[in-house]
């Protein structure tokens, strides 16, 4: 059972950390961004675990 | 090749091979006091001397540079490559740029379709809550 509050929290905490100022050096920043991309992934499969176990 | 003045063998190193007078001072295995005493000697045949040493110490970080400075088809070559990687990187610089931004944007996107879901879900998890 996946702890919906939690993962609420995570996507909120990512959703920060894209708000914040980004760094200038080019290869830095993409590191960011494929960093921020990996746990958006994760989250998103979460989520649709989520989605199903309301379901059922 | 011949060594050059002392402070000419001196601002070479230090300038544009980044060595520093310690680690000059130490390969020629001369104290603080004198080295400076012989670099700052009046009789020029010291200052020579220190200048032919330095010179025989570092021979490797002169002999390019200074062969360059009268052979203006070695400069011209060298001044190429550097361009041609200078390039290069510029150019790999600009992908890693596109790249980053395209990958911003598409986190952007995501991250806005997992709001969404997240509102559905609460409200969902409300709707049975209440049932």
């Amino acid at each position: 059972m996946i702890d919906t509050e939690n993962l609420f929290m995570r996507i909120q905490s990512v959703k920060k950390k894209m708000e914040k100022e980004k760094p200038s050096c080019p290869v830095k920043a993409l590191k960011l961004e494929a960093g921020i991309k990996r746990q958006l992934l994760t989250l998103k499969e979460e989520l649709k675990a989520v989605k199903e176990n309301i379901r059922k | 090749m011949k060594a050059k003045d002392i402070e000419e063998n001196l601002n070479h190193l230090t300038n544009k091979k980044g060595i520093t007078i310690v680690e000059i001072r130490e390969r020629l295995g001369l104290d603080h006091g004198a080295f400076y005493s012989w670099r700052r000697s009046t009789k020029k045949a010291r200052r020579e001397e220190l200048a032919e040493q330095i010179f025989n110490a570092f021979k490797e970080d002169f002999e390019k540079d200074w062969e360059n400075e009268s052979n203006p088809e070695a400069t011209k070559t060298d001044n190429q490559v550097e361009k041609k990687y200078i390039k290069l990187l510029e150019k790999n610089i600009e992908e890693i740029r596109e790249d980053r931004d395209k990958m911003r944007e598409e986190n952007e996107k995501l991250l806005g379709q997992l709001v969404e879901e997240m509102k559905d879900i609460k409200a969902q998890l409300n709707r049975l809550s209440k049932e």
